[in-house]
């Protein structure tokens, strides 16, 4: 199909419309109101003619049509626009400070030289009461492109429109100001807006864009960056080529502040003499602490790593990597201490939080990862979400399971908490804490029995499937509500469902995987999948949602203990062959420490050196009380940062690191899609990336890394690991790419185990049921995240907009429970379990239900981890931060 | 229809419960699974008719009004509607619910508008049988008739009585193109063009003529499904068409072809002039903003409820009726006249009957002469009285530049000023714009305000030049007719009254209307 645009002839496909065809052919036609994606058609801008005929027609909302020969510059036509554009400038008013130049309505009317006739003022009262947004109405003309992207794509649902004609306004929620509506400040809103009326309050023009990846949660949007000499003036979702097809939140919108902050960490700092590890508590960091240059610095730590190595062998060393950090900083991290100092002490965060997913992942279909890309959720018919605050945790991912929920899908909350999207959910599963197992094996007992399983996929691709049913006896429907919470029909309502309404899908977060029974949890979701055939599926899948941004890719390249790069097994010889050869050394014999385990073994006198990157262990480790007597155990302790944390404060050695802004690499996002990180500045101060640190490090210690780029690394990264065969910086400009990557025409792998499973044939586990009450601590005190907020806030509470948006942090009780224990919003309580005691304030929620409570881990100010005890999960050693038992006691004022 | 849960429904229920405020709105959000925002936006498009106390600003009204000048409103908080639907009895008021006409300083109520005349003088199923009602649909029912009904259509030359004037036999080609077993009928009972009220007295008092028309239409167009969007305020409509489908539904009890007659539904909706747009009537009924939709896809392809739509006005299916009963040749066009002419009414006559037969056989002259003549209600523009002898036929109106519309002949005398009549309609368009699209809401803000300058004496010549590029902006880039007639209206009447603008620029008005003071807002 062809048709003619301006006497060029361009071919088109079936549906194109008209602009679309134009934009990508480069001839412009100009626009206000359209948006890829939806039919808007209210501007009229790009109307256009069929040659030889007088009448004009929207190009936007015009199909292509074989044949058709298009004028899109005639005379009447630029005459046409220029009218047009002059009565839109007549009621379009004055732009503050400067910000007329985000104003496309502006730059079309100086393009087609039409100036705003100031004859009539248009003063309006400007809409300042949102913490980084303005809106001036005076401003506004009425697009509705703020409206599709707050409803149809983020499905936010805060705008709206109001009144009709010449009365014709944008509004917030049934009209509120922008501050006190249900706005999320995901700023889509300001990123589409044509006119400026709804502008970033901070905008400046940029000198010059970058486009990165996020440095916030695993979603891995696609962020420009708007720069203006050294800072971060704007940032905008990235529509093409991207995972979030130009969706933002909060985090990712206003949350570069910390960039610049002034409390980043500029020069390498060294413990005063005679000053022991422990927390500064208000004194100055020059009290404690003296700066010292990298020479100096580095020849301390290596000074004492060779000693301690000889002084008590490898295994008095341990590191734990950085999950925020690039692929190939962790990449050079791990090799750093697998090869060159030999231990294989070397984990990363996960285990604190997704490793049961990935060991059971792998476990039962060959790959510790997820199974599909976020936006294939449009295509499930049924969406089954367990244990995740996905509105809060992951907003760009919620926003694409509410569009497919809106299309249609059944959507399936499953939680203790009533979280945001289960006002969203068809059905709401309000499950009791930990019992995730019993619901689950109940469902698959039920499809069984009911025969809803997939008899193909099972007798074709599973094995296991005998031991399994046989297991099931355990799971006794008439005890499941009981157990759940949940009643017995809804169970086997939600099983048929599952089953039966196909492909459906499975999205989950820490809720399945931070209890001590968590491999279990995620066992019992991957049995109901390949149960059910909901794998290797458009539609289908197994999918946690990842939490820091480069988390998979931290173990993906071999940040967590026994596993290699690639998921390559230590102990395989061939693979040690391979490795050895490669990297020039022997590798150490026996698989190292989890991070957890590496506190009990502090405290035991058994490590002696730690070298913390990026991981802000004193608050984000469970008990932290016996986190700060391991670091004071320990020979020596370095930290590596781009903050003063916490941690940091214990350190010996405080190494200065650069931010993800401030280097090249990569991060792997939740969908294991590979994507490029771009360098904005070079580091503030002295500091370096983290792979610069461990180069010259190694060259200290006696064996050179010699990286001299970060790219090297990646194509090392190649050489190894054969999913990775076909990666490298250049091939990932456009996108990026999911890994098995296998080779270099590869276009990688959105969805896993189509046909048959990554390790063959599917295996069902079969699990078992055991949970124990304290009747000493009555209430389950679950943590999570705020929207705003990310883990222990380094970065967010470094970002000016951000903590405007915040309230302060609470425990929070059911209404019920408040009452019973005689308390009002705002009392201050005791909050102790079996591992310490806090006091903090408490509110009520009505999305909790009796005997459970909830908080964040954000603050410093309610250190809530102090409460967490060390009940780890047997596989992984992951603590059971959903299911901590406490006792709380209201304190007289 | 009815029976299907919206939106607009519920709020409508929950207004007339009582008080509705912000929790109300929620309840309704929580219950569809919308945003409140989306209710809010809905709710603040309508006006709810809660029986207030109305004046009409229409044209018709306007005119008698500003002729009458002894005319004082009571003293009671009237609320401005564009048009009651009353134009033949003009200046028309609504008071506790009543349609009243003003005599200076008095009131009577209309008698056409009470449920005992509407009752009184609806005619029966018995009389319309009696006069061969229904004959021509039950030959249809019978063979089939598909041939020979669009054969007389295609011979008749039939147009759509709704404004636009396309052939119905054209439509109904595009429409078989598309139809699917589900297709839809609708029937656009919104009528709103000030000047026009001959739907409501065909639906008042000849309902089975339309009845009649639509069965036809269906069934020839293999439709079962008919619904009729029904402007909220013609409650008597509303009674009238309930008995008559009642008796339908009785006429055919136990008959053969009763499994033949396609199912019927009123939707009666309020909303303002646009939602008589037919894209902007199927919005409505199904609950959103009475907004006009973007063409394509046109409501034969993708119309009520995303289903293949045939739409026709109320008019059109009652003459669809006549022809296939008797020929085109008894057709018989309603002309609704006002303005200054002695007897405004609706007059049935030949089709291509010229104005001046209109004015001086049916309404009688007034007592000036005629300055110009609107010949197709507001929408179908303005024509100097040396277009007096035109035939009142859609090609006939065209080929003169103007439009035949819905058929309302609106005459002007000597005595008006034509600068403020357009000033008052350009207020209607403007008021009357739903804002959706950029042309017709700045464009008709634009010659309001321009014609507004003129009158109180503060307009230059670039003025009007302002106003005349934001017309042709409305006319190339407007959503709906609406922006496009307002638009051309406007160079319309500078090409047929241009002296008279150079006039008012020089603060002259033959009329002696204007006073060229004033503020301008």
């Amino acid at each position: 199909m062809n048709i003619t645009l301006d006497g060029q002839e361009i071919a088109c496909s079936e549906g194109e419309s008209i602009l679309q065809v134009s934009r990508r052919s480069g001839i412009e036609i100009p626009t206000l109101c359209s948006f890829e994606g939806y039919e808007n058609g209210v501007c009229r801008l790009c109307m256009v003619q069929v040659e030889g005929s007088p009448k004009m027609i929207p190009s936007c909302s015009t199909t292509a049509r074989d044949k058709m020969k298009i004028v899109t510059d005639s005379p009447e036509i630029l005459e046409y626009r220029k009218a047009l554009l002059t009565l839109i400038m007549k009621n379009h008013g004055d732009h503050q400070d400067g910000k007329e130049d985000k104003c496309s309505l502006h730059a079309l009317a100086k393009k087609y030289s039409v100036t705003r006739v100031p004859e009539v003022e248009l003063v309006s009262k400007i809409d300042r009461s949102h913490p980084a947004l303005d809106f001036d109405p005076g401003l506004c003309i009425k697009c509705r492109k703020c409206l599709v992207a707050c409803v149809d794509e983020q499905s936010n649902d805060v705008i709206g429109l109001s009144g009709k004609g010449q009365n014709l306004k944008v509004i917030f929620d049934s009209g509120e100001d922008l501050g006190s509506s249900s706005c999320v400040s995901c700023g889509a809103c300001a990123d589409v807006c044509p006119s400026g009326a709804l502008i970033e309050r901070d905008w400046k023009k940029a000198d010059r864009t970058v486009e990165s990846t996020c440095p916030y949660c695993a979603v891995g949007c696609t962020i420009e960056y708007g720069i203006r000499g050294n800072s971060i003036v704007w940032a905008r979702g990235v529509k093409e080529n991207s995972v979030n097809e130009g969706k933002l939140c909060v985090k990712g919108k206003f949350g570069f502040e910390f960039e610049s902050s002034k409390d980043r960490l500029l020069y390498p700092l060294v413990r005063k003499d005679g000053f022991k590890r422990e927390p500064l508590n208000g004194r100055k960091v020059e009290e404690v602490f003296r700066r010292a240059s990298w020479d100096e610095a580095l020849d301390i730590v290596s000074n004492k790593i060779i000693s301690v190595k000889a002084e008590y062998g490898i295994n008095s060393i341990a590191g734990i990597a950085c999950d925020r950090a690039t692929n190939e900083d962790v990449y050079a991290f791990q090799k750093f201490m697998r090869a060159v100092i030999g231990t294989d002490n070397v984990d990363q965060s996960a285990t604190l939080c997704h490793s049961p997913s990935a060991r059971m992942l792998a476990w039962g279909l060959g790959a510790g990862s997820s199974t599909n890309p976020i936006s294939d959720v449009i295509n499930s018919k049924t969406i089954m979400v367990v244990g995740s605050n996905t509105d809060r945790a992951h907003p760009v991912a919620s926003s694409f399971i509410k569009k497919a929920a809106k299309k249609g899908a059944h959507l399936i909350v499953v939680d203790p908490r009533k979280v945001e999207l289960a006002e969203k959910a068809n059905t709401f599963l309000q499950i009791k804490p930990g019992s995730d197992t019993y619901l689950f094996s109940v469902m698959a007992r039920y499809i069984v029995e009911n025969n809803l399983y997939d008899p193909e996929y099972v007798k074709n691709h599973t094995e296991g499937f005998d031991e399994f049913i046989d297991s099931l006896k355990v799971f006794d429907p008439a005890s499941a509500e009981k157990i759940t919470g949940i009643k017995r029909e809804e169970i086997e309502g939600v099983a048929r469902l599952y089953a039966e309404n196909k492909p459906s899908s499975i999205y989950w977060t820490l809720g399945i995987t931070e209890h001590i029974n968590g491999s279990d949890n995620v066992s019992s979701l991957v049995n109901l999948a390949i149960l059910t055939g909901n794998i290797g599926i458009p539609g289908g899948g197994l999918n946690p949602l990842r939490g820091q941004n480069n988390v998979q890719g931290a173990a993906d390249v071999g940040g967590s203990p026994g596993s290699l790069p690639g998921y390559q097994s230590l102990l395989d010889p061939a693979i040690r062959n391979k490795f050895e050869s490669n990297w020039k050394v022997s590798l150490p014999g026996e698989i190292g420490w989890k991070s957890t385990e590496m506190i009990e073994k502090a405290n035991s006198g058994k490590l002696k050196l730690m070298y913390i990157t990026g991981e802000n262990s004193i608050r984000s480790h469970p008990n932290s009380t016996e986190v700060e007597n391991a670091f004071q155990a320990l020979d020596f302790l370095i930290v590596q940062d781009i903050f003063l944390t916490e941690t940091a404060e214990f350190a010996d050695v405080i190494l200065p690191a650069a931010s993800s802004f401030e280097k090249t690499g990569t991060f792997t996002n939740t969908e294991r899609r590979i994507q490029m990180v771009r360098q904005l500045f070079s580091p503030p101060g002295e500091a370096k990336a983290d792979w610069e640190i461990y180069t010259e490090l190694s060259r200290k210690i006696g064996l050179d890394l010699s990286y001299t780029d970060s790219s090297e690394i990646m194509d090392e990264i190649a050489e190894l690991v054969p999913a990775w065969k076909g990666v490298s910086h250049s091939r990932l400009e456009n996108g990026g790419l999911s890994w098995p990557v296998p080779s270099f025409d590869s276009s990688g792998t959105s969805i896993l185990h189509i046909g048959n499973a990554m390790r063959g044939k599917a295996k069902f586990r079969a699990l078992g049921w055991n949970r124990e009450e304290d009747a000493k601590y009555p209430y389950v005190l679950i943590t999570g995240r705020k929207r705003e907020h990310y883990h222990t806030a380094t970065m967010t509470s470094r970002s000016g907009v951000i903590n405007r948006i915040t309230e302060g942090p609470f425990l929070e009780m059911s209404l019920g429970d408040m009452r019973r224990e005689n308390l009002v919003n705002g009392d201050t309580v005791e909050v102790e379990s079996s591992s310490g005691k806090i006091t903090c304030r408490v509110k009520g929620s009505e999305n909790l239900t009796s005997g459970v409570t909830f908080t964040t881990f954000h603050f410093p100010e309610l250190p809530v981890n102090i409460l967490t005890p060390s009940t780890l999960d047997p596989f992984t050693k992951t603590p059971a931060f959903k299911d901590t038992r406490i006792k709380v006691r209201k304190i007289m004022n | 229809m009815n029976a299907e849960k919206n939106i607009l429904r519920a709020i409508e229920e929950g207004i007339a419960k009582g008080k509705f405020g912000k929790t109300e709105k929620q309840k309704i959000a929580k219950e569809f699974g919308v945003p409140i925002s989306n209710v809010e936006s809905i709710y603040s498009f309508y006006s709810f008719d809660n029986g207030e106390d109305k004046i009409c600003t229409g044209l018709p009204c306007a005119l008698k009004r500003e002729s009458s000048k002894s005319s004082i409103l009571p003293d009671r908080k009237l609320e401005e509607e564009s048009c009651l639907g009353y134009c033949d009895k003009a200046p028309v008021l609504r008071l506790d619910g009543k349609y009243v006409t003003m005599h200076g300083v008095s009131f009577s109520e209309i008698e056409e508008s009470t449920s005992d005349y509407v009752k009184k003088h609806r005619e029966s199923i018995d009389k319309y049988v009696q006069r061969g009602g229904y004959t021509a649909l039950n030959a249809i029912m019978v063979t089939g008739g598909k041939t020979e009904t669009l054969d007389i259509l295609v011979k008749s030359g039939l147009k759509g009585m709704g404004g636009a004037g396309f052939p119905v036999s054209l439509k109904w080609e595009s429409f078989m193109q598309n139809r699917t077993d589900d297709s839809i009928l609708l029937v656009n009972a919104h009528e709103g063009e000030p000047g026009t009220f001959k739907d409501r007295i065909t639906l008042e008092l000849r309902p089975h003529e339309l009845l009649e028309g639509a069965l036809i239409a269906a069934r020839v167009n293999g439709v079962w499904k008919i619904v009729i969007g029904l402007k909220k305020e013609y409650s008597q409509a509303m009674a009238s068409l309930e008995i008559a489908i009642g008796e339908l539904k009785e006429l055919y009890k136990g008959r053969e072809t009763e499994a033949l007659l396609p199912g019927i539904e009123v939707a009666r909706l309020g909303g303002s002039y646009v939602t008589g747009e037919e894209t902007a009537l199927m919005e409505g009924i199904e609950g959103r903003r009475s907004e006009p939709r973007l063409r394509p896809p046109f409501p034969t392809e993708n119309g009520l409820f995303g289903k293949p739509t045939l739409v026709h006005n109320v008019e059109t299916l009652a003459a669809i009726a006549e022809i296939s009963r008797s020929g085109f040749k008894s057709f018989r066009k309603k002309y609704c006249v006002t303005g200054d002419v002695k007897k405004p009414g609706i007059y049935s006559a030949p089709l291509g009957t010229t104005a001046k037969e209109m004015i001086e056989k049916y309404a009688g002259n007034g007592s000036e002469e005629l300055k110009a003549i609107m010949p197709g209600g507001l929408s179908g523009g303005i024509l100097p009285a040396s277009f007096v002898d035109l035939n009142l036929d859609f090609d006939s109106v065209r080929k003169a530049g103007a439009g035949m519309g819905t058929g309302a002949l609106i005459v002007l005398s000597k005595n008006r000023c034509t600068v403020e009549t357009l000033r008052q309609i350009s207020e209607f368009f403007k008021n009357e714009s739903c804002g959706k699209c950029m042309p017709c809401r700045y464009g008709t803000k634009e010659i309001n305000e321009v014609l507004t300058k003129i009158t109180r004496g503060k307009a230059a010549e670039k003025d009007i030049e302002a106003a005349k590029e934001a017309s042709n902006a409305m006319i190339n880039g407007s959503i709906c007719a609406l922006g496009q007639v307002a638009g051309k209206l406007f160079l319309d009447s500078l090409k047929h009254f241009g002296g008279e603008f150079e006039e008012h620029l020089e603060e002259k008005c033959e009329a002696q209307v204007c006073k060229f003071s004033g503020e301008l807002n």
